[in-house]
């Protein structure tokens, strides 16, 4: 059965073989760029710098309570924390998750193991209304799974 | 018979090559091109990242520019705080209508003489209440648009408080590709 039509089948064969090969590495090269300029930046920082600004200066509420509130004695922890935690997942876009460390507690997710994310140091004042007037060593850490 | 084969076999691997090379050739431009357009974004952060501080940080000068179109275009600076970080007014957040594009621009520090950068504001707060577009339309199909979202909350006079997010769009006019 081999003769000249049969080679020409098989060179057509390897032809169309090696360019579906040479352009699935070229597909795989160029989304590869795209990916990884897009994957940068200091996206997380900004947005937990916002997080803090909002949920400090904000008008304090028991639905929405205020960061100072909340901080402002054990008892208000354990009352505000949860409405507080909610309010901060609503600030966070898709695929974003955070932590937030005080020494009355932790709200939030912790990190994953390899998770990239930004983790900010930050003192509140415990003082609000008749609060204790410590200050206070916290962290928000927001990570992307 | 041969040589119809080979006429066959040589019609059939030419366009074959023909195809792959023209393919390469788009694949190769698009994906030199995305590298560097992608930069040209990624180089934009920085800015983008000054011009929503000063937006959301800074109350401007002088701190009433708001309160009409002579004091807006006369003012040295403008920002929407109303005192408190990532608090925003809501007079001044209207403020910003009395600034074309090209005049919001340059208060924002974007100023050159080449009218080289693009930029695009958008406040929505998140009840749906507020939506306000301000700046240049975003050019069509452009790869090179470094967008910063951030958030904060537009206060109004009665004390209604509403969570908003801000959207910044910054762009070089005439760099990058489609």
């Amino acid at each position: 059965m081999s003769g000249p039509y049969d080679d020409g089948a098989v060179h057509m064969l390897e032809a169309i073989l090696a360019s579906v090969l040479v352009i699935s590495t070229l597909v795989m090269v160029n989304s590869y760029t795209v990916r990884h300029v897009n994957d940068g930046g200091n996206g997380l920082a900004t947005l937990s710098s916002d997080i803090l600004n909002l949920i400090t200066y904000r008008d304090n509420s028991i639905e929405h309570p205020g960061l100072g509130f909340t901080l402002s004695s054990m008892e208000q922890w354990n009352n505000s924390s949860l409405a507080l935690g909610a309010d901060i997942e609503k600030m966070l876009p898709a695929g974003v998750y955070y932590h937030m460390a005080t020494p009355y507690g932790t709200l939030g997710n912790i990190p994953a193991e390899r998770a990239r994310g930004y983790s900010r140091p930050f003192i509140a004042y415990s003082g609000f209304g008749h609060g204790t007037g410590e200050m206070l060593d916290c962290k928000l850490v927001l990570w992307r799974a | 018979m041969d040589e119809a084969a080979f006429s066959v076999d040589f019609a059939a691997a030419y366009t074959i090559i023909a195809a792959l090379l023209i393919c390469i050739f788009f694949m190769a431009t698009n994906a030199i091109s995305s590298g560097f357009t992608a930069s040209y974004s990624d180089e934009l952060k920085p800015l983008v990242g000054q011009v929503g501080d000063l937006l959301l940080k800074s109350q401007g000068s002088p701190e009433d520019w708001y309160m009409g179109p002579s004091s807006a275009l006369n003012a040295t600076g403008i920002g929407l705080s109303d005192g408190h970080p990532g608090v925003l007014s809501a007079y001044k957040v209207e403020g910003l209508y009395f600034f074309n594009a090209s005049a919001l621009k340059n208060m924002l520090g974007l100023d050159d003489m080449e009218e080289g950068y693009g930029l695009r504001i958008e406040i929505r707060s998140l009840d749906g209440a507020l939506s306000r577009d301000l700046g240049y339309p975003l050019p069509p199909d452009t790869m090179d648009v470094c967008k910063s979202e951030r958030i904060a909350i537009v206060k109004e006079q009665d004390g209604t408080s509403r969570e908003a997010a801000i959207a910044i769009y910054l762009w070089r006019k005439n760099v990058g590709a489609v």
